[in-house]
């Protein structure tokens, strides 16, 4: 049971030292209940004390990590709802390959499948290579070009036995593939991961992947993931979903790993859509049987949004937007770069059909009244905004007058001395916007 | 350069051209309304130019044909005479005093900040040739238990003339100081009393009470700072604006209204300011900063750090205060930049600190702070409530004087009583809970305080916006209407739902519940005449039996006056600043939603307030 | 150690919501959609019931497609200059409703008049069978004028009429309450403003079972995620027994898309997105199973290419 603020309080040494950086113990212990600093930051809390905050402490999901170069890291979820904290690990999202295709031709089209999208790259970060052909060595020869070709993209081999496996897993050992025996995992595969230290797919029912993680663990393998095997979407869900509730809500370690599925529609339609599904469900990794761009961009974009900490301002690029297609004498709207006022200010532009401008002015993502009461979007900083984004530029003498948020009127006058040009004191919520727009502002520059 | 005069005050000024008038009036010291701090969009300072032309700036408010905004006209080189109408002159500087129950009448109360003992020396001698000053320490030591005692240079130079006038035996006055005590006059008795004062300096309303014979009266008037802005934000905006300028403006303007509140005081008792010999200031983080003329800024950046918060006690003369020049003055200390004196003055008042059982102590200002704690610990936060409950910033707001609405009932017609009974003037912060209340019973407001279109008393106006009539100009002691807007109804449920939320998530980080505390003290000098079920029904305080609830007023007044009055108080609030711990709600995650949550009457999850929605 | 059950119990049950009427209970729908009913978290058939899959509604708006993008307009050519024909084809593309959008009476348009809005809702209640969802203008005057002479011109049709907002809810209420129609409760993207929205609803008569909200809309990586995360925080409360939060959810994608890059951009402009053709539809079917992953039943779409993928995606998840 997660312990509250004053409890932890109470197991302090409660001298308000300041040692752990914090000016008050109870500041500390109720930075220590919302999880924004460890009991250990305090230099002085007894062994006592720790031990009763200890058991925890530890992660109900293992970290496992696959690749090195660039390394896939899944797991070490806490929650079910991304709102009741985040969802940390982004899974991954993988191509399958097998080793009877034109392995260099794959490489090329897996490698194309990387996306910039608002300031992030989305790409596939993983490959799955599948021995399709019965022979270890054909195996190993694709995994040894798929691994260089990709640069040490992280990998799952995928065979049916743990002899095929051996060949690629011996070569590849250094770029830290993830093991997926189907059906297994084998003794014997067990063994071969326990000797080069690579993590393994356990795979099968709940009740087999609990026995076979723990038969595995004793072996002293630490990195496991689990897999429901080839199932459809309602099964999927529904192993992706007990796995995750039994490691976060039931600290039971033998599931407290995170899961691998592969989606089995052959339709690419279907695919991408099932990918979603599992992406938001709680997959740590989502193997797809399709290199086409226009079926893969879904699940990437919406791996993106649901690994967004829910908890941080969402910030929007600072910069120009222009909304309706704006010609020289169209309005100039300026607002903050958090998400909501942004979207508000956009949504209602766009929505009135009047072309315009709108300058998001960089406030670390926080709202007009906020960002001005905190002194991040005061004249100063407007009129940097301005002159950064060559807005001028574009406007026409006589139009070179920034609406701004009624919210900050009082900024107004000096506003327009450091830009040297009239400022318009706009609505004071967006919603205002359409009417100010329609009515206002052909009688202002009438 | 031209003569700008106010009329009717009658007032001229001699200004530069390109000044305005807004800024004529602040220099002639005719205040005029006005809460965006003078940049045409608020739309509060109307005057007619009676004579001479100015020159018009654009404004987002149109004035009324024949009116300009004061803050949009600018001066010429012609001279100007300017009308401003009664409702442009609502910051009014008037200061009102009320009476308050008698003091104890010893003055001052041994252990006081500042002290007066009447002592006799041995006159010094060939056997006994002590200096001055030692010889009056060595009897000092014997009067207290204390070793330590400071004499400055100025009181040096003096001292043998003046304890040979005294014939050795000495009127000696003192303070107290962290290290000891400070010698602040010894000489012949002065044969008059000796007394200290209390001052709260609010964002919106400056308060003073004298501790002095027969004293039992609480004077206040407006903060002056008011024409520079509504709350502290826009305060410490004007420092930023003009930074030699700006801050010496404020400061001025608060020592200012300390020093006519005391003048009042004074005249009233038959004092002298040189009677007054310590004074003890309590206000938040802001306030204290512009008091003692330290640079705010920093309180408004992030990480939101203040000059200083445990300040020492200044020489009135480093900050102009009029009362005796070698008195002191004492100031409270702050916890953090938004939970400042007035919360540990609070603290003090109440005796939360000294609870068994967790209780809170909520502060219904311009800025809302809540407290909770008992003697084991103590956790604070703030929430930016904004001036509406103190009658600020409201289209017909008042602070509690004679004349303010503080009582509103409903029934067939709205019915409402003032303070003292007199023609109603405006409504305090008192009245507009129980106006909100009562029009939320009566069906003319929704649960979101929208008005209904075509309910009694509400109107629509020119702007589409709609608002309800409370009371006529002619049944009212001013010239204009007595109204609620639909925008004082958006303030006072923001600030309310402010004050619920920051309560509701340091109660949560706490892993408690309303319901868990002994006692929930409402503060705020917003009224006298707190009902508590209407506090209840908006949601501004939370629906727990209702005997927990408790009204106690003004506690940083009462917090200063307490310190003054026994110096283990002031050493107290000191301790209970740093045990106190600040928890800081902008970057609280949970904290918006629980405000969208509260803002809503009483509140989106009505089980939250049984007895006022049925829910259970 | 055995597996733990992992098994979650709710005590509230998200409402039955029944829109249309057949000749039986006094109208003239040949089919009816029921949403909601689900006892847990979205799809999760070994631990709850989900006595409804999600409906999808096909959208038709009195203003013809002109701003429809071309993927989308590629497939209404025909019947997008008459509403009953493009209702009756949405009847054959498998909808489960129509969405008729009354934006001709948006004053940026034609203003169409209430009784020509009233005319249009008669159409296509002529043209086909399926029940109606009636989408107003946004623009609150316009919305207060024509919405009461639709829902009489539907009265006993049993259709859900949108959207009343906290600063618009009272015409549109009595409106429906007068009526007999169900009506769509619009609040931006918060669980609280919703509860608020309701609670003002009922507070003027309406009952809470004959509610549907609509937290807004934002497509997939166009704010989607957000109102995922209202809808989750809504279905949680709600089955934790937060009757102000039971009401079932709608999205109203397909206007949404219209908006997306990865969506609309054609495959010259942007050709390592690939296909245009297969982007677009899909763009707005993975939106709508975003949607249902959270706890969406109702939703709202344009292309019916869209609707096929995502109807038979939601067969083989749906429990």
């Amino acid at each position: 049971m997660a312990l509250t603020g004053l409890e932890i309080y109470m197991l302090l040494p409660r001298t308000n030292c300041g040692d752990c950086g914090v000016p008050t113990c109870l500041a500390f212990a109720m930075k220590v209940a919302s999880k924004q600093a460890s009991f250990d930051e305090c230099p002085h809390v007894t062994d006592e004390a720790k031990e009763k905050l200890g058991a925890a402490g530890a992660p109900p999901q293992k970290l496992v990590t696959i690749g090195v170069e660039k390394p896939l890291k899944i797991g070490n979820e806490t929650v079910m709802f991304r709102h009741d904290e985040k969802f940390y690990n982004p899974c991954g999202i993988a191509v399958l390959v097998r080793d009877t295709d034109d392995v260099a031709r794959k490489a090329q089209k897996v490698k194309a499948l990387s996306f910039e999208r608002i300031g992030q790259v989305i790409e596939v970060d993983t490959v799955a290579l599948e021995c399709a052909s019965g022979d270890g060595e054909t195996m190993k020869a694709a995994a040894t070009e798929l691994n260089q070709s990709l640069a040490g993209m992280p990998m799952v081999l995928i065979a049916d036995s743990s002899e095929l496996l051996a060949a690629s897993a011996g070569a590849l050992a250094a770029s830290r593939p993830l093991l997926w025996e189907r059906g297994g995992p084998s003794d014997a595969l067990i063994e071969l991961a326990a000797s080069s230290g690579l993590p393994l797919v356990v795979e099968g029912d709940l009740e087999k992947c609990a026995a076979d993680a723990q038969k595995a663990k004793d072996a002293g393998i630490e990195e496991l993931v689990l897999c429901p095997g080839d199932v459809g979407p309602k099964e999927g869900l529904q192993f992706l979903t007990i796995t995750r509730r039994a490691a976060t809500q039931k600290s039971y370690r033998p599931l407290g790993y995170p899961s691998l599925i592969r989606v089995t529609s052959e339709d690419p339609v279907a695919q991408s859509l099932q990918a979603c599904h599992y992406v938001y469900k709680y997959a740590g990794i989502v193997i797809m049987d399709t290199d086409q761009p226009e079926y893969i961009l879904a699940p990437l974009v919406a791996r993106q949004s649901i690994y967004i900490d829910p908890q941080r301002p969402v910030q929007v690029e600072a910069k120009i937007y222009e909304v309706n297609e704006p010609d020289e004498k169209s309005p100039f709207l300026i607002t903050t770069n958090f998400s909501l006022s942004y979207y508000s200010v956009f949504g209602e532009v766009d929505g009135s059909r009047a072309p315009a401008r709108i300058l998001a002015v960089d406030t670390q993502g926080t709202s007009v009244l906020t960002a001005w009461a905190a002194d991040a979007f005061g004249p100063e900083q407007i009129k940097k905004a301005i002159e950064k984004s060559g807005v001028f530029d574009q406007l026409a003498e006589g139009y070179r007058r920034p609406v701004i948020p009624g919210l900050v009127a009082v900024i107004s006058g000096e506003l327009s001395e450091e830009i040297g040009q009239e400022v318009i004191v706009g609505p004071q919520e967006a919603s205002g916007l359409p009417r100010f727009l329609k009515n206002e502002w052909p009688k202002l520059v009438g | 350069m031209p003569n700008v005069t106010f009329q009717p005050a009658g007032r001229t000024v001699e200004v530069a051209p390109g000044v305005t008038v807004l800024e004529a009036a602040r220099r002639a010291d005719v205040p005029i309304r006005n809460e965006c701090g003078g940049h045409g969009v608020c739309g509060r300072c109307v005057v007619e130019i009676r004579r001479g032309e100015v020159e018009r700036r654009p404004a987002r408010h149109t004035p009324p044909a024949g009116k300009d905004l004061a803050c949009r006209c600018v001066i010429t080189g012609q001279d100007v005479e300017v009308f401003v109408p009664a409702e442009s002159r609502q910051v009014e500087t008037e200061v009102t005093i009320r009476q308050v129950e008698a003091l104890p009448q010893a003055f001052p109360p041994a252990g006081a900040v500042v002290e007066k003992v009447s002592l006799q020396l041995a006159p010094p001698s060939l056997d006994d040739n002590l200096a001055d000053a030692e010889r009056l320490v060595r009897k000092l030591q014997k009067w207290r238990e204390e070793d330590n005692y400071s004499i400055s240079l100025r009181l040096l130079r003096d001292l043998p003339l003046e304890l040979r006038h005294a014939e050795w035996n000495p009127e000696v006055i003192l303070s107290v100081e962290p290290w000891g005590r400070r010698v602040l006059r010894a000489g012949p008795p002065r044969g008059r009393a000796l007394c200290l004062a209390a001052v709260d300096v609010g964002t919106t309303t400056v308060k003073a009470r004298l501790l002095a014979p027969g004293a039992h009266r609480v004077a206040s008037c407006y903060n002056s700072q008011t024409m520079f802005g509504p709350d502290v934000i826009s305060r410490i905006v004007h420092c930023q604006r003009d930074e030699e300028q700006g801050y010496a403006d404020l400061q001025l303007r608060v020592v200012g209204d300390i020093n006519r509140l005391l003048g009042e005081l004074v005249r009233e008792s038959g004092l002298e300011r040189s009677d007054v010999w310590g004074v003890v200031v309590s206000g938040n983080t802001t306030m204290m900063h512009l008091l003692l003329g330290m640079y705010p800024i920093w309180i408004r950046r992030e990480p939101y750090v203040g000059c200083a918060y445990l300040l020492p006690s200044v020489s009135p003369r480093d900050v102009g205060l009029k009362i005796n020049p070698e008195g002191r003055i004492f100031c409270l200390p702050s916890v953090s930049s938004y939970v400042g004196a007035d919360i540990t003055a609070g603290v003090l008042a109440t005796g939360l600190a000294d609870r068994e059982k967790p209780s809170a102590l909520i502060d219904l200002g311009t800025n809302g702070e809540i407290v909770v704690g008992c003697r084991d610990f103590l956790v604070c936060c703030s929430a930016s409530a904004g001036p509406a409950f103190e009658g600020g910033a409201s289209a017909s707001g008042s602070r509690a004087l004679p004349g303010a609405i503080d009582s509103v009932c409903g029934g067939e017609r709205v019915s409402w009583e003032t303070i003292g009974g007199a023609a109603p003037v405006g409504i305090c912060g008192t009245g507009y809970i129980d106006l909100l209340a009562v029009l939320l019973k009566e069906g003319i407001m929704d649960k979101t305080g929208k008005f209904a279109p075509g309910a009694p008393g509400v109107r629509r106006l020119d702007d589409d916006t709609l608002e309800y009539l409370f009371v006529s100009a002619e049944e009212a002691g001013r010239d204009d209407d007595i109204v609620l807007t639909q925008a004082d109804v958006d303030n006072l449920i923001r600030a309310k739902g402010a004050i619920y939320a920051a309560g509701n998530v340091l109660l949560e980080s706490l892993g408690m519940t309303w319901s868990d505390l002994e006692a929930i003290m409402l503060a705020g000098g917003f009224g006298e005449r707190l009902n508590k079920d209407n506090a209840v029904t908006i949601g501004l305080l939370p629906d727990v039996p209702r005997e927990r609830i408790e009204f106690v007023g003004n506690t940083s007044l009462a917090g200063a006056l307490m310190a003054a009055q026994d110096a283990t108080g002031y050493w107290r609030t000191r301790e209970i600043a740093r045990s106190m711990t600040y928890f800081e709600l902008s970057t609280h995650p949970g904290f918006m939603d629980q405000f969208v949550s509260a803002c809503f009457l009483p509140h989106t999850d009505p089980e939250r307030f049984p007895t006022v929605t049925g829910a259970g | 150690m055995a597996v733990p059950d992992v098994k979650e119990n709710f005590s509230g049950t998200i409402n039955e919501v029944t829109i249309g009427a057949t000749s039986e209970e006094g109208g003239t729908r040949t089919s009816t959609v029921t949403i909601g009913g689900e006892t847990g978290y979205p799809m999760l058939g070994f631990e709850a019931e989900y006595p409804h899959p999600p409906a999808f509604a096909l959208e038709i708006s009195t203003a013809g497609v002109e701003g429809w993008h071309d993927e989308c307009r590629k497939h209404l050519a025909d019947v997008a200059g008459d509403l009953g024909a493009w209702a009756a084809k949405c009847e054959e593309w498998g909808a489960d409703m129509i969405c008729l959008c009354l934006d001709a009476a948006h004053p940026d348009n034609e203003g169409r008049s209430p009784q020509q809005c009233a005319d249009d809702v008669k159409r296509v209640l002529e043209a086909t069978g399926l029940p109606l969802l009636v989408w107003g203008t946004d623009v609150d005057e316009v919305d207060n004028n024509v919405l009461p002479k639709c829902t009489q011109a539907a009265a006993g049709e049993n259709c859900l009429f949108g959207t009343a907002k906290e600063d618009n809810y009272r015409t549109i209420a009595a409106s429906c309450l007068a009526d007999n129609h169900k009506v769509l409760a619009e609040a931006p993207s918060d669980i609280n403003l919703s509860k608020q929205l309701h609670i003002l609803l009922r507070d003027v008569g309406v009952d809470l079972a004959d509610m549907v909200m609509h937290p807004t809309t934002g497509a997939l990586g166009f704010g989607m995620v957000y109102i995922y995360t209202t809808i989750e925080r809504g279905r949680i409360a709600a089955l934790s027994g937060d009757r102000l939060l039971q009401q079932p959810v709608l999205v109203n994608i397909g206007k949404e898309i219209g908006r997306v890059k990865e969506a609309v951009s054609p495959a010259q402009a942007d050709p390592q997105w690939g296909s245009h053709e297969v982007r677009a539809p899909l763009w707005e079917s993975a939106s709508a199973i975003s949607y249902v992953e959270s706890g969406a039943e109702l939703l709202v779409l344009r292309n019916p290419e869209a609707l096929r993928q995502a109807k038979t995606a939601i067969e083989s998840m749906w429990p």
